[in-house]
């Protein structure tokens, strides 16, 4: 690249008055290695400039949120589900237990009936016991007798 | 926005993000969580990325914002000198070591510079962005960006010019 090419141009660059095509010739001209003495000082500039977007970002994109909230959509999505079918189940056993209780509450009657003679059973089976017991008075008799004895 | 669009928006820019937070923070590892802290911000505004006009620029005034922030409230006491490898594998030891020499001390000219013209030489010489571009992401008019980076220029060509002096005589 001439010379006269490359002056006027850095005179503009120096202004802040180049356009960024213009700023790529200098980049070029002062990458190329020939470089017109007079513009020695621009080498290092241009140079670092180049070896400046060489740079680059090492670690890793990380977005922890990411995962998380991701996770937690999911999450909760699929937790409403889980507890919309608990719902369900719920009321279906609900339901069933009360119709279990309405069938025995038809057979209340019934029940205490049996219960009653049950009982009835029961008392008259105690009674026949307590009457037998009563032989257990004559030990109190004869031991009355031996008590009076002495 | 998902993920995997989220990630395909941040791909080409990651490196500019990063480079800028170098040029502002000075020191890598600040730099290098001062972009990551970016994308999480970013991605809590991904629903409303789209909707800037300018998402990318976007993305790069947040990383200017962030890392101006970071300076602010002084995080960021531990001033390292950036290391960068500058290799030439053809020139020669003495040639490697002046050349590095060389864009060492462009390196600190640069860092000696305000940081808003630090951010204007970062966004234009080393991005090449266009001016409407660099409008948006460093909050100026077009032609005080001009006249800030003409000053930061003549700056630096000031001081490698004395550099050069100095070595000659």
């Amino acid at each position: 690249m001439e010379r006269s090419k490359i002056k006027p141009l850095l005179t503009k660059y120096l202004e802040g008055e180049t356009s960024l095509s213009e700023e790529k010739i200098l980049n070029e001209y002062f990458a190329s290695g020939k470089v017109d003495p007079t513009f020695e000082e621009y080498k290092p500039l241009f140079n670092f400039f180049e070896e400046q977007r060489k740079t680059a970002f090492e670690g890793e994109v990380n977005l922890p949120e990411k995962k998380s909230t991701f996770l937690n959509k999911k999450y909760y999505r699929w937790s409403a589900i889980a507890a919309s079918v608990l719902i369900v189940c719920s009321v279906y056993f609900f339901n069933q237990k009360q119709t279990k209780i309405k069938s025995t509450e038809v057979n209340h009657e019934l029940a205490m009936k049996h219960t009653q003679d049950l009982l009835y059973m029961m008392t008259n089976v105690m009674n026949d016991g307590k009457k037998q017991l009563q032989y257990l008075n004559e030990f109190n008799t004869t031991q009355n007798q031996i008590i009076q004895q002495k | 926005m998902d993920q995997q669009r989220f990630l395909e928006f941040i791909e080409p820019l990651q490196d500019k993000m990063y480079r800028l937070s170098v040029r502002l923070l000075i020191s890598k590892e600040a730099a290098q969580d001062a972009t990551q802290e970016v994308f999480m911000k970013l991605w809590k505004l991904k629903g409303k990325l789209n909707s800037y006009d300018n998402p990318q620029a976007f993305a790069m005034t947040v990383t200017k914002n962030y890392c101006l922030d970071q300076l602010k409230l002084k995080k960021n006491n531990n001033l390292r000198i950036v290391h960068n490898n500058y290799e030439d594998e053809r020139s020669s030891l003495q040639k490697e070591i002046e050349a590095k020499d060389e864009l060492a001390h462009v390196s600190e000219i640069i860092e000696g510079l305000n940081k808003q013209e630090q951010l204007l030489i970062q966004l234009r010489d080393v991005e090449q962005l266009e001016y409407e571009e660099i409008a948006k992401i460093a909050e100026m008019k077009e032609t005080a960006i001009r006249v800030a980076l003409s000053r930061a220029r003549k700056k630096i060509r000031k001081e490698i010019l004395k550099k050069h002096r100095y070595g000659t005589v």
